[in-house]
This record gives structure tokens, sequence and C-alpha cells, in this order.
């Protein structure tokens, strides 16, 4: 019984890490000037008046009373009202943007797992040839090539000059795929790469085993060799990296959510921050740091299902 | 692995050229804020090398000062993390057990979030108390020290790591025999061992730095205007790319190659000085 053991203990450090979380986030609000009320009251209100509806909003009681509440309210998902704009509850209009992001991010991580997978386990067999070196050049750019330069770059060159794609997600007739193919694609080059370096290096690993040997010796043909049994045993590293990727694709989008004009969880936040709009920062914050602890904690969970050794340890 | 010493040497010709070009970048004679001739007009013209922008501002003159802010916010953020890294590492190591462990934590803590997150609620939090300020530094302080905040936990948990192999060698041990204090030992024998490998992986993580603040900036949260950034200048050739592509080279390629010769420099310093990665 020492999986429930290690599972509560998972489920005990992230709630920590999210009570840390709410804490950082409410208090930045404390630390920056201004509150619901001068916002509200503009800034040419009297001092007193805006102290009055500091008092009727509660705000000038003691923070620590003021954090129970705060989260208590983000238990509920209730993160109150924007103070600018539409002034709409920001769960609602979370609620309409969310979607949007895990979208983009799952097509976005299928992908480069889909490629980074296949391209990984290319350069394992061939190592050190031609298929190796080409891989590796290429994960090698995909990392150094920076999101937001390739967005204006690629978005340029298949929507302007060759007028193929469209340039922004609001682009009227198009078709849902060809709006998010440049989106998705330039989003999975990140984790593409790692993807791939990772599974070259499990793989290379794998393969200098014993029982690799005993494959051959056993007869196994070579595809069965490389992938039912090397493949299978180099996966489980690469799945924790799919996972953790994930989370951080799911709290990286900005970029590309803010070149395309994707209305996502991403470019609310940057919207929010540009607008001054705190209990919206502080909800996308918080949002994105459950969501990537969530992810962690399931991450945590797969390995000892794909990894019989691992559930060995663990029992 | 000939490709590769080729690309190293590339990449510090590049960064000495840059260098170079980032203090040289006044001698230019452009303001980088002011407009000084017509938008848009083309590269060449009226003096101005790589022509001007949505503002007529000097496009050379602007990418030198893109150039500087870069340098200046990476390296800060660089020296920043340093510092606060191999301290809290050093503490992590050698520190009496009732703050170590907390602080070993925290650091793993700290890698359990999310940097950019933690950028965008401390910048949503600067920006408030910084309305447009004066100087160059006073434009880049939220960027540093947020990217400050998120770059230091990696320089910890790699003094960590180094220091718990390194202080049981032999002659850490026969030092300590010696009857030499922790601190002398600390910073005469340890220290000057990691020095190589430190300097080689926040060369690498420099890359990760600009970059960072080029992003903020692109998203309009880095470096505010009128002080340029390379983020800043690739969103306002994005904007005006339907009529004027050509401003989107220059930036975007600043930028790509920095990165690009930053990685492949690091990656030849840490072969040279990580014995693990050999």
């Amino acid at each position: 019984m020492k999986i429930a053991k290690v599972l509560a203990t998972r489920l005990l450090y992230g709630l920590f890490s999210l009570i840390f979380i709410s804490f950082v986030v409410f208090m930045a609000d404390e630390a920056a000037p201004g509150d619901r009320a001068t916002v509200e009251m503009g800034e040419k209100a009297r001092p007193e008046m805006v102290q009055q509806r500091r008092h009727e909003l509660g705000l000038d009681r003691p923070w620590p009373i003021r954090y129970v509440e705060f989260v208590a309210g983000a238990a509920k998902l209730d993160f109150g009202k924007s103070w600018v704009g539409t002034k709409q509850p920001v769960s609602e209009q979370i609620a309409a943007q969310l979607p949007m992001t895990g979208k983009i991010a799952l097509l976005a991580i299928l992908l480069a797992a889909a490629v980074g997978i296949t391209l990984g386990t290319v350069a394992a067999i061939w190592q050190n040839k031609f298929p190796d070196g080409a891989v590796l050049t290429l994960s090698t750019l995909g990392v150094t090539v920076p999101n937001f330069v390739l967005a204006p770059v690629l978005g340029y060159l298949f929507a302007v000059v060759l007028d193929r794609l469209p340039l922004t997600y609001s682009t009227p007739n198009t078709s849902e795929f060809e709006r998010l193919v440049l989106p998705v694609f330039i989003l999975s080059l990140r984790p593409m790469a790692l993807l791939t370096r990772l599974t070259r290096a499990s793989m290379i690993e794998t393969l200098g085993q014993e029982f690799m040997k005993t494959a051959v010796a056993k007869g196994v043909p070579f595809w069965r060799r490389m992938l039912v049994h090397g493949l299978r045993n180099a996966i489980t590293p690469v799945v924790t990296a799919v996972g953790t990727s994930f989370g951080f694709l799911l709290t990286g989008s900005f970029v590309v959510e803010t070149a395309f004009g994707i209305n996502g969880l991403g470019k609310a936040g940057i919207d929010a921050i540009l607008s001054g709009d705190m209990p919206m920062v502080q909800a996308t914050v918080l949002l994105g740091g459950g969501l990537f602890i969530l992810v962690n904690l399931v991450v945590d969970l797969l390995g000892p299902i794909l990894d019989p050794r691992m559930r060995e340890a663990a029992t | 692995m000939k490709l590769r010493a080729i690309f190293q040497w590339i990449g510090i010709s590049f960064l000495g050229l840059l260098v170079v070009f980032a203090i040289a970048g006044p001698m230019f004679g452009h303001s980088v804020t002011e407009p000084s001739g017509p938008i848009f007009s083309p590269a060449g013209v009226g003096g101005h090398l790589l022509g001007t922008d949505d503002q007529g501002r000097d496009i050379l003159a602007r990418l030198a000062a893109g150039a500087r802010v870069s340098l200046l916010v990476g390296l800060s953020v660089q020296i920043i993390a340093l510092i606060v890294g191999v301290i809290v590492g050093v503490i992590g190591v050698f520190g009496p057990k009732w703050i170590a462990a907390p602080l070993l934590r925290f650091t793993d803590g700290m890698f359990a979030f999310p940097d950019i997150l933690l950028g965008i609620l401390l910048i949503g939090t600067f920006q408030a108390i910084n309305k447009g300020g004066t100087s160059l530094l006073a434009d880049a302080l939220p960027v540093i020290v947020v990217l400050a905040v998120t770059a230091w936990p990696s320089f910890a948990r790699l003094t960590v790591t180094t220091m718990q192999s390194l202080k049981d060698r032999e002659f850490a041990v026969a030092a300590k025999a010696s009857g030499a204090s922790t601190t002398y030992l600390v910073t005469k024998h340890l220290l000057p061992q990691m020095v190589g490998l430190l300097l080689a992986v926040s060369m690498v993580e420099l890359a990760g730095t600009i970059l960072a603040e080029s992003t903020l900036s692109f998203i309009g949260i880095g470096v505010q205007p009128p002080t340029p950034s390379w983020g800043s200048m690739v969103d306002m050739a994005r904007r005006n790319m339907s009529s004027h592509p050509s401003l989107l080279i220059w930036p975007c390629l600043a930028l790509s190659l920095t990165i690009f010769s930053l990685n492949f420099v690091g990656d030849g310093l840490r072969e040279r000085f990580d014995p693990r990665s050999k």
C-alpha cells in the first residue's frame, strides 16, 4: 500500500504549492499601488471618498482576513469581477477563454510528441550517421529561433507572400484547420526539439543494454527489436516530459496567442496586465499554476503505470 | 564534431561584433527615441543605413540601443542570479540543517512553478509602480528584477550538486584536515574549481534571459517604449508587415543570431569545464 502513501504525499505537496502560489498572487495585489477603490473612483477622486469606498468594499480590514476570503473565493473559482472594461465576473471570462488555450496546447503537444518521438527514434537507430546529424541540427534550430520571431516570419511567408493561410485567427472565410496550422506548429517546435533529444538519449541508452543483445541472438526481427524491445523500454522518461511540456504549453501560449490574435488564457492575462485589471491577472496566474501542478501530478502517477519497474519499486 | 567547432567560432565572432556594435551605437549620430527622418524611409536614404521605422526613427541606431538593452538586462540578471544562486547553494550544502533544508525545498518549489507566470505577476505589480522612467536602467529595472527572481534557482541547484561532489574529494578533505575553516574551504578551494562551469552555464542561461526579455517586450510588458528592445522592434515590424516586410529582417536576425551564438559558445565552454558532459 505504499502507492497510496506516495499519492498522498504528492497531493499534499501539490496543495502546499497551490497555497504558496495563492499567497504570492494575493501579496502581489497588496504590493501594487492602487486597489479596487482607487480604480473605481478614478484619479481625480478626493482621498476621503476613496477611503469611504474602501470601507464599503471592506478593503480596510487587515490582510489576513482578506487573504482567507480570497482563498475561499478562489476555491469556488470566484475571483470577483474585472475592474475595467466589461466588468464581467472573471470566472466567466476565463471559462470562455480556457478551451481555446487547451485546444491549441493539446494539438501542439500531440504534434510535438508524434514528430519528436519518431525523429528521436530514427536518430538513435542511426546514431552518429547522417539522419542523426540532421535531426540534431534541426532540433538545435528548434530551440534557438524564438517563437515571436517565427510567428511573423512564417506568417509573412504563408499569409502575405504565398497567400495560403490566414494571418490572424479572426480572418473570415477560413477553416479552423487553416487558422490553427501556424500557431499550433510554432507552439509545438520547442517541445518537439526537447522530446526529440530526450527520445534519442533514452533510446541510445536502452539499445546499449544486454537484453537487446539477447534479442539479436534470439533472432527477433529488426523493427520489432527497435520498437517493442527498444522504444517500449525507453519511452517512460519521454512520456513524463510530454506531460511537463504540456504544462508549459498551457501556461506559455501567450506569445502565439498574441501574435495570431487568438482569444485564449495567455492573451487574456497579458491584456489584463496592460489594462491594470488585477483580479483577472490573479485568476490567470492562479489557474495557470493550478493547471501546471495538476498536469505534473498526473505525470507522476503515469510513471508507475507505464513502467513495471517503477511499480515494483513503489510497492 | 568539426561542424560544431566552426559554429562556435562563428558564435564567438558574432558576440564580439555585437558588443562593439552596442558600444558604438551612439556614434551613428541618429537619435534612438526621436524621429530623424520621414517614416518608413527605405534603407540607405537620407543617411539612414537601414532606413527608418513607423515613427521615422533610425533603425540602425535603435538596433544598437536594443543590443545595449539586451546585454544590460542579460548581464545584470545573470550577475544577480549567479550571486544569489551560489550563496543559496553554499548555505544549502554547508549551512545548519534548520535553514538549509527549507531553503533547498524552496529552491525545488521554484522549479515547479512556471517562470513566465511568476514574471507576468511581478510585472503586473511593477507596471503600476513604474510609469515610464527616464534612464535606461530605470526602464529596464522591473524586467531585470523579474528575470533575476526566476533565474537564480538553476544556479542554486548547480552549486548544490557540484559542491556536494567536490567536498568529499581528497583535496577538500585534506584542506579540512589541516584545519581550514568552512569559509576558507568554500572560497579558496571549492568555488575556484567551479568558476569555469558557472561561467559556461551562465552563458547558456544568458541566451534564455535575453530571449525572455525580448519576449516580454514583444508582448508589451517588458522594457517600456520609447526605449527600444529587439522584442518590441519585432512587434512593430509585425504590425507593419504587409506594407513594409523588410522591417522584420534586422531585429529577427539580431535576436536569432545572438541566441544561437550564446548557445553554441556556452555549450562549448561547458564541454571544457564540466567533466560530466563528456
